[in-house]
């Protein structure tokens, strides 16, 4: 059985693909899946991942966040076509920060049974990161890839800001 | 007050100035309806039927 400061907090479904918890320093966190077909009619059952945290106060390490994100994140891909998007831009600096904590919980969760992709864009300054994942049996897989690599040729150009 | 039609942006574009309003409501604790609200002003929804 895992240690008790190893098992994914009580969280709550606040509406379909919607979650929140509290950590054990009380921080609400909000995770949520953003439907991607609203941009792009291809990409079917694709979401954009994202986790927020209400306030800006520093808290300690807690290994529980990732073990409830990592719950989360299984949960999500027990539908197999089901596909994730995961994009970090440096608006606040912290992009790679996220990027490597992310890469760090989808290693951990990863069985093998996934793939990804990733891009970057950059110019001057700016910094975008791009990464898709999906299960290797997605049915859509080839249609999820082609979209992907269309979107990075087609629209990073515009984002520089 | 003018609103922006954000479904002419460029879809990239949108998605991250989506999050970072989301970032921005969630940080400051907002309630589920004003980040209910930001959703649609950037046409998405936070329910999805799978």
């Amino acid at each position: 059985m895992a240690s008790p400061s190893l098992l994914p907090y009580d969280y709550e479904e606040i509406v379909e693909l919607n979650y929140e918890f509290v950590n054990k320093d009380g921080i609400r966190y909000h995770l949520y899946f953003t439907p991607m077909d609203v941009l792009y009619p291809d990409m079917v059952n694709t979401y954009s991942f994202n986790i927020e945290r209400e306030g800006t106060t520093p808290h300690s390490i807690d290994r529980r966040i990732a073990a409830t994100v990592i719950d989360i994140l299984r949960r999500f891909f027990e539908k197999v076509e089901n596909a994730m998007i995961m994009v970090c831009d440096n608006s606040d600096g912290k992009q790679e920060k996220r990027r490597v904590q992310f890469n760090r919980w989808f290693d951990f969760y990863n069985d093998g049974t996934l793939s990804s992709r990733s891009a970057e864009a950059r110019e001057g300054y700016y910094q975008l990161l791009v990464s898709i994942y999906f299960k290797n049996d997605n049915p859509n897989k080839q249609q999820l890839v082609r979209s992907f690599n269309e979107l990075m040729s087609r629209d990073i150009y515009e984002i520089v800001v | 007050m003018e609103t922006k039609d954000r479904t002419r942006q460029n879809p990239i574009r949108r998605l991250l100035e989506y999050k970072r309003a989301m970032r921005e409501c969630i940080q400051r604790g907002a309630d589920y309806e004003e980040m209910k609200k930001i959703t649609k002003d950037y046409g998405f929804t936070l329910a999805t039927p799978v």
